[in-house]
Order: structure tokens, then sequence, then C-alpha cells
């Protein structure tokens, strides 16, 4: 009986102590809470602690990373339980929903005084605004390109140096690329393959295309569809065409997530594939002998070139309480010693274009091309963003299987999402 | 035939005592009565308390909370049947429902035929059949999540296991996407689901079988009837309250399926995979749609009801 | 003539078994093969040399995450099973021994918590646990598991005491002894093969569930190995099979160990489950 006593209270102990949750033991020290999907913002916040120290002031931030899935969920948590965090740098994509239920602090005039304001990616920066005024500044950015394996082009009787720029340019080269190489009657080798396998790969990846065809899916300030345009259905149709009639992507590349293609072009297997920013460090691990090269997404003969603008932006909740620490760390990070020692070194791009001629880059002379992809990209802006993943990802997986015409697609995918955005 | 009472029966009806009273005419036996009905509610507090607040609360609340809108952020409205009407033109929320329905009707005999196989195999007095039973159990022991990892391991066009099988023996020269078209990428996440389950139903349905006296086999062997015929005659009759009762939960299993499909399609090709419980995960924790989502909960709720009766009911109604 | 039916018997079983394993075959050898072979065409059946990079690779991501996610899963399912075996004691003791008119009410409203689907009950669910501001914690999921695990619990609480002579408690109480002197010296005793098969039942169902695990938490500090396996695989434009079955291997291993030992128990436990619903 007193073992099974002791046994009891020992388990509630135990189970008291999952009750005590953060305890905030230091005093008269100003604790702010910075989240970020970005595992480097770690490095960021101890940074800021030690300059802090260093000058005296009595403000630390306290880091937490948040799963890539649950970036929204979390925040929505904590935001209607009254614990939001202070400062997040969250997927720009979100922000104008969030901006819409006031979660975020106004820092029109703070941002405006800081220097370098002029030379922040404008097509970003609108996304954390509304009505005029701002409520975030950019963090990080993610752009959408093509890769290429030059060997590969080389083989293929192709100029190693010389990038598909156009649609047409695309398919004549993805053909010479297309091997069957054991001649067992399967090809083995691809020219190209496409992005699918999720709403965000659609968004990131095929809106470029459709962009630089002069098409569009939202109005600029995300009041109107503007899906179904014949732009859109002539878009639709050359990723069709890419897999039915040129046959340069594999039908199967429409379920590859982002890994798969990364795996395959690794292989060797795939000869230029959809990639961003972030597969350059991977690369350099994974295939250090890989001779590759970065270029624009290929537009359409008459268009214009486009990219994704995606990455993150950095903004404090209004349930923050000390909108002068936070200030403060928002500047740190803005600043160019944080910007080029902790993130260009991991090779995130910096917000501030000025910067992209720092050392680290110098060394990874491809991050350079990033340049000359932002300021033609670009980012829908839409409270409902999430709510057209879906109708998104339905109508392409839907024509490019062939179920649907382009047509038909792009016409119903129109229908949701105007349903959406009503 | 009444006499052979179904193991189903003897475990719920004999073992139902209703209340004994003790007959004793001792007056401090009286007095204990009473102590005891306060005893027993204090035995019965702590799971009474959890029922309540994590069960019953709940269940009055979700088909409050239909007929409202704007929980979470914003003020919470009423807005009476609106909920249900916009359901009944949500065409999500019927391709979830059809895809569903679909889908159980695909794996219930893909984990049911393999099922009376296994048990009518291992119903033999032999001591291995101990050990085959618990490795065809064994994938019922892991998870979804891990089972449909290594499925979707196996099945991969690239790197998968089973098309180069298929192709080493020339069966196919292309590798199969097995999730690349619908119907496709449901047999696929079925058979996974079966291979998971068969071992589970397998031992609902042998436990059925040991319930059949070996008697009625002896005396048709005697009256010359074959293996076949025994078994159409005796053990299909006397296995129905068995197996409807196996059906119910395996039907009721496949309608709650959300694990498999989150991981293994992701609801695609083109929603074609999206299950109502994924669309309820969705509008309720993606969009935040909560009283939309509650209004579906409860469409969900009354569906497994009458599914489970009228297979309840459809079971009894041949004894 | 018997040896014959035997054989077959042997055959078609041991066919049937390899069928079963190979599954689980596949996802070890993968998971122990150096990470470059893994994605060779044609894959090789055996490794060319064993390698634990997948498992190392499984552990150092994302700064040892993955440890988290173990050990969440780890005490949330023990504190689970502590809870339930507290409440369903005394709960079966009392619907086996301890009954008053009106109890079997209260019984069927027990039982009926097995017939309703829990997923139907998530949004109000939902809006409790996060008025409660448990949203993300080890709480929240306890709490939860207990309620729904519970019923089986007392079911299989209450068929052990039926089994056990009423003659025994009332000889002991009126030796002068408590009733919860009765439960915990006498009855517990004589029931644990009950306590086992709802140890195993409730350890298997929380440590295998994934759609409450995703829906209330989200932060490490919380999130179990199945959810951590799902973030992983979907992590950010990197899926790393190795890793993926590795961590496959992992999450499916403690259950695996606790069913090859307690197969008796399991069985048994699992067919009761099903009757009782």
């Amino acid at each position: 009986m007193k073992k099974l006593c002791l046994m009891m209270v020992l388990m509630l102990i135990m189970t008291s102590l999952f009750f005590i949750g953060n305890v905030q033991a230091e005093k008269g020290v100003t604790t702010i809470r910075v989240w970020d999907r970005e595992v480097l913002m770690e490095t960021t916040v101890k940074m800021f602690n030690q300059k802090m120290e260093g000058e005296g002031k009595s403000i630390r931030a306290e880091f937490e990373l948040i799963p890539y899935a649950q970036q929204v969920s979390k925040f929505m948590a904590a935001l209607a339980a009254g614990n939001a965090p202070d400062i997040y740098s969250l997927d720009l994509i979100q922000y104008p929903y969030f901006t819409s239920i006031n979660a975020f602090r106004d820092i029109t005039e703070e941002a405006k005084a800081l220097p370098y304001f002029e030379e922040l990616p404008q097509q970003m920066l609108k996304l954390g605004m509304r009505e005029g005024r701002i409520y975030a500044l950019p963090s990080s950015i993610d752009l959408s390109c093509l890769l290429w394996n030059k060997d590969l082009f080389k083989e293929a009787g192709l100029n190693p140096d010389k990038p598909p720029a156009t649609w047409n340019e695309l398919v004549e080269y993805g053909k010479k690329l297309t091997k069957d190489l054991d001649g067992d009657g399967v090809t083995d080798q691809w020219g190209f393959a496409l992005a699918g396998a999720s709403g965000g790969a659609y968004m990131f990846w095929f809106l470029p295309f459709l962009w630089s065809n002069g098409g569009a899916m939202l109005s600029d300030d995300g009041t109107e569809v503007l899906f179904n345009s014949s732009q859109n259905i002539e878009a639709v149709q050359f990723w069709k065409d890419l897999v039915y009639k040129h046959k340069i992507a594999p039908k199967s590349s429409i379920n590859w997530n982002s890994g798969d293609r990364y795996n395959a072009f690794v292989a060797g297997k795939l000869a230029m594939f959809l990639g961003g920013n972030f597969n350059i460090l991977s690369l350099e691990k994974d295939a250090p002998n890989l001779d590759y090269g970065i270029t624009f997404i290929p537009k359409s003969e008459s268009g214009q070139f486009s990219s994704f603008a995606g990455g993150n932006l950095i903004g404090i909740t209004t349930q923050s309480k000390y909108p002068e620490a936070t200030w403060e760390f928002i500047k740190f990070y803005t600043s160019g010693e944080n910007l080029i020692e902790v993130w260009a070194k991991q090779g995130v791009l910096p917000i501030r274009p000025s910067l992209y001629e720092n050392k680290y880059f110098k060394i990874r002379p491809q991050y350079m091309e990033f340049a000359k992809f932002l300021p033609v990209a670009r980012a829908p802006y839409s409270a409902k963003y999430n709510e057209l993943y879906d109708p998104m990802q339905y109508c392409m997986e839907k024509a490019l299987l062939d179920q649907m015409s382009a047509e038909d697609a792009v016409r119903e995918a129109a229908e949701k999402m105007e349903k959406v955005i009503k | 035939m009444t006499k052979n009472k179904s193991i189903l029966d003897r475990l719920l009806f004999d073992r139902f005592h209703l209340l004994e009273r003790p007959l004793y005419k001792n007056n401090l036996m009286n007095i204990k009565i009473e102590n005891r009905c306060l005893q027993s509610f204090i035995f019965l507090l702590p799971v009474m308390l959890f029922a309540i607040i994590f069960f019953f609360i709940p269940f009055i609340k979700v088909v409050y909370m239909s007929f409202f809108k704007g929980a979470i952020l914003g003020e919470s409205v009423f807005v009476s049947l609106d909920n249900y009407k916009v359901l009944l033109e949500d065409a999500g929320f019927w391709r979830a429902m059809g895809n569903t329905l679909i889908y159980t009707i695909i794996v219930t005999p893909i984990i049911f035929i393999p099922a009376v196989f296994l048990a009518v195999l291992l119903n033999k007095k032999i001591k291995s059949v101990k050990f085959f039973r618990a490795i065809y159990f064994l994938p019922v022991t892991i998870s979804f999540v891990v089972a449909s990892y290594i499925w979707n391991w196996i099945y991969s066009d690239i790197y998968g296991i089973l098309n180069y099988l298929l192709r080493s023996l020339h069966i196919i020269d292309n590798p199969i996407l097995f999730f690349g078209s619908t119907w496709l990428a449901r047999f696929s996440v079925s058979i996974m689901v079966g291979w998971k389950t068969i071992g589970f139903s397998m031992l609902i349905i042998l436990a059925g079988l040991q319930g059949i006296q070996q008697i009625l086999y002896e005396a048709a062997s005697i009256d010359g009837a074959n293996q076949w015929q025994k078994f159409k005659f005796i053990t299909l009759p006397l296995l129905r309250p068995t197996l409807t009762f196996a059906l119910i939960i395996s039907v009721a299993g496949s309608f709650k399926a959300f694990d498999h499909f989150y991981i293994m399609t992701g609801g695609g090709p083109a929603r074609s995979t999206e299950t109502i419980i994924m669309y309820l995960q969705k509008i309720g924790f993606e969009y935040y749609k909560l009283n939309y989502a509650a209004a579906i909960s409860v469409i969900f709720l009354v569906l497994l009801l009458i599914i489970s009766a009228l297979q309840f009911w459809a079971g009894r109604f041949n004894e | 003539m018997r040896k014959d039916r035997h054989l077959g018997f042997y055959i078609t079983n041991i066919g049937l078994t390899v069928l079963f394993l190979a599954p689980f075959y596949w996802a070890l050898i993968s998971s122990l093969k150096p990470y470059n072979e893994i994605l060779k065409y044609p894959p090789s059946f055996f490794p060319t040399h064993i390698s634990i990079e997948s498992y190392k690779d499984l552990f150092t991501a994302g700064e040892g995450v993955f440890v988290f996610f173990a050990k969440n899963s780890l005490i949330v399912s023990s504190l689970t099973i502590f809870v339930v075996c507290l409440i369903s004691i005394p709960a079966g003791y009392a619907f086996s021994k301890l009954k008053f008119p009106g109890i079997n009410i209260l019984f069927l409203a027990v039982l009926s918590i097995i017939m309703v689907p829990f997923q139907a009950l998530l949004i109000p669910l939902y809006t409790l646990i996060h008025q409660m501001k448990l949203l993300d914690t080890h709480l929240a999921l306890i709490l939860i598991y207990s309620t729904f695990f519970m019923p089986f619990g007392v079911f299989m609480m209450r068929n052990s005491f039926d089994s056990i002579p009423n003659s025994i408690r009332e000889s002991a109480l009126i030796d002068g002894a408590s009733e919860l002197k009765v439960m915990i010296q006498i009855f517990l005793p004589l029931a644990w093969p009950g306590i086992v098969t709802t140890i195993i039942y409730v350890f298997m169902q929380s440590w295998n569930d994934f759609i409450i695990a995703l829906i209330f938490t989200s932060s490490k500090s919380a999130i179990t190995l199945q959810v951590g396996l799902m973030n992983f695989a979907t992590a950010r434009f990197y899926m790393n099979w190795g890793m993926i079955n590795a961590g496959s291997i992992i999450a499916m291993l403690p259950i695996l160990i606790l069913f090859i030992v307690l197969q008796k128990y399991f069985i048994k436990g699992m067919l009761a489950g099903a009757i009782k619903e």
C-alpha cells in the first residue's frame, strides 16, 4: 500500500511538472519572443543578444522554430489564445490575411525612417501593406528559377552556356535532352519535369509561366479573379504539351514534389529543372561535381521574364507589449551585419540588393543571378490566399492528367476562385 | 440453431446481470447499501468527469456550433440553418462524400475476402497457428502513418521496388504511377489498408469460426457433404453475426479514413481521394471555418449512425 | 494423408508470411543502406554494406528535433496509460461490484463514447482546449486520449472484476475492509491480465494516433512521433527517403517489440476491443 502511495505521489509530481510552462525568471530584462520557420534565425537571435549585452541594453530575444506546415495554424492558435509571439517572420503570402485581422503593428513611420528603405523589394513590401500602411518588412527572399545541367547539354550537342530563354527553345532543347539511354524503350533521361504535387508548387513555378505570357491569377489588389483568360489557357496548354505532345517531361512528374525533382536532377536523370535559391547549398553538398547554371524561367515568345517573389516578411504583432525592443530587433535584422554574416553566409539572398556584393556571394557567383530575377518577380496579393491553393491544384491536375481540356480547367478554376474571393 | 450462441451474444449478454439486491435482513447491511451508492459515485466520478467535459459537452456543442458563424476570431453570430444550406451546394463536400463511399466499397472486399480465407486457413488445431496468426496481425499494430510511408516507398515510380519487380518480370514496360490516376490511386491505397487491416478482421472471424461446433461438420461429413458445401451451408450462415459485426467495424473505420490519404495522396489526384474527414480537417483547421466544419461533423455523425444501424438491422434480419 | 494436408498448410502460410513481412523487410533494408545506394536503380535487395547514416541524419536534422518527437510520444503515451488506469479501475470496480439503480445507464453512456467517432468532435474539442489555453501541450493530448480510450479500460476492468467471485469481496467486507482496500489489495492482483491488456491497447492507440496530435500540437515541445515523421517527410524542398525509412522503423519499433513480447494480451485485447464496439 505504501509503495502504491509513493508511486502515486511521484506520478503526481511528474504530472504537475507539465503545468509549469515557461517561467520568465529574468526580472528587469525585456524578453521578446521571435518566431521563424528558418533555422538560421536562431543564429540571428544569438548575435542580437550578444550585441544587446555589449551595448548594455536589457533586451533579450528568444527564438522558436516553427515547422513549415504549421506556420499558419500555430499562429492562429496563439493569436486566439492571446499569446502571440512578439516578432514573426512568416511566409509573405500570408500577410494580407493577417493584416486584415489586425495581427501586426503599423510600422510605417519607423520603416520609412530606415536609411535603406528605398532599396527594399517593393513587390515584397506590398504584401505586408494594407491601405498604404506598412506592417512588415521583407526578411528573406525565395525566387523561382530554372536550373540546367551543363554536362548533359554538352552531351546533347547544345551550348552549355546558353540555356533556353523562350518556350520554343525549352521544347527544342528538351527534345535533344530526352533520351532512352539503354535502348529498353523506356526514357531514362528527361529534358524537363513539371512542378506539381501541391498548390504551393503550382503557385511558385507555374505562375511565372502564366505571368510571362501576360496572364494573371488575380488583379493587383486581389479583389478580382483574372484567371479565365486566353493567355492562361495557353500557359496551361503549354505545360500539357510538354508531357503529351513534345514528350520532354515525364507524366509522373505531375506527382513529383520538390524533393523528387531535386533527386532526379542530382542523379543526372533530369537536364533542366524548376528550382530556387534554396537548392544551391544542397547541390553543393549532394552533387559537388555537377556543373549547372541558373537562369530565368523561360518566357513565351512575345512575353517577359517573370519569377515568383517568395520568402518571408518580418513583423511585430499587435499583441506584443514591447514596441521599442522589437523595433530594435528589426533594425538589427535588416542591418548588413545580420544579413551578410548570418544569412548570406548560408546562401540566403539578402533583402537589400546593395548587399549582394558580399564576400560569401563572391565565391558563389550563382547567387548574383538572382539579383536579375528580383526585379521581374512578383507575388499575388490576397487575404484568402490559402483557399486558392485548392482550385489551382485541382484544375492543374485535372488538365495535366489529361482528364480535362486546358480551357475547361482554366474556366473551372476561375469559377472556384471567384467563389473564394467573393 | 438457437442453442448455438454466438461468441458475440455470450460476451455481451451473459455478463450483463441486472441489479442484484442482497436479501439481508441485517440492518447494518442496509446502511451499507446507501454507503455503497456514495462510494460507487466516488469511484465513478473521474470517468464521468472526463466523459462529460471532453465528450458529452463537445457532443452537444458541435450541434450548437453548427447553427452559428464566426467562431474563434470574431463574434459568434446565429445563422440557423445557413451552414447546412451551403453544405447542400458545396461541391467539395459532396465529392468528399462520394470519395469516401467509393473507397469503402473498394476496400471492404479487399480486407474481407482474404480475412475469411486466412481465418478458415488458420482454424486448425496445429501449434504453429499461433505463430502465423501473430505474423498476419503484425501490420495492425503499427500506425497508419508508418504504413503509409513504407508503402509510398514501395510504390514509388522512380525508386520503388514494386515497379522494379513488375518490370523485371516483364509484366509492364513503363513504371506505373500508382497515384497518378483516380482509380489506380484508390486501389493502391486500398491494397495498403488491406495489408494493414486483414489481420484484425481475420482475428474476429477466427473467433467466430471457433464458436461453431465441430459436431455440425462431422454430421455433415457423414451426410456426404464436401468442403465447399460445408462452408456454404454451415460456416457462412453461422458466421453471419460475426461477419456483420466485423463489417460494421470495418465500414465505420473506412468512413473515418484520414491518416493514409493525407500522407499517400494528399487528397489527389484532383481531389479524388479526399475523404470526408480530410475535408473536415481542411475546412476546420486550414481555413478555420469552424462553424461550417461543425455542420460537416454533425452530418458525418448522423451518416455513420445510419450506416451502422442499417448494417446491424440487415445482419439481424436474416437470422 | 495427414502429412499432405499439413504440407499445403505450411506452404500457403509460409508464402503468405513472406508477403506480409516483405514491406517491413524492405523498409528496414532501405534504412540501412548508404544514401546513394537507396536511390540507385535497379534497387538492391541487400545493402552492399550496412550503413547507419540515415539514422544519423535523422537524429541530427533540424538540430536534433527528432529526439523531441520521440520524447513527446513517450511522455504522452505513458501518462495517458497512467490516467486511464487510474480512472478506469475504480470505475470498472463500481460497474462490477457497486451497483445501484440506474448504474446501467451510466455504463451505456460510457460505452457510447466508443460508438461516436472522435473525428466528429474535433471542432468543439479544439475550441474547448484553446479556451483552456492548453493548445500545443502534452496535457491536451493526454486529456483527449484518456477520454476516448478509457471506455475500453472500463469495459475490460469490469469484465475482469466480474469474473472474480463476489464472495471474496463480501468476506473481506465483513472482516471490516473498505471497498477501496478490497479493490486494491484483492481484486487488482487478480485482474492483472485485464490491466495489461488495457495498457497495451492504450499505448498502441496513443502512440499511433495522428489526427489528434496533428490538430492539437504544432511545436517541437509537443509534437509526437507520427506528426514529426510527417513534418520531416514534407520538409521544405527536400525529401530524404533514407531518413523517412529510418524514422518509420523507429516509430514502429516500440509497438512491434511490445507486441512480440506480449502477443497473447495484444490479441485478446484487440478482440475484446472489437467486441466492445
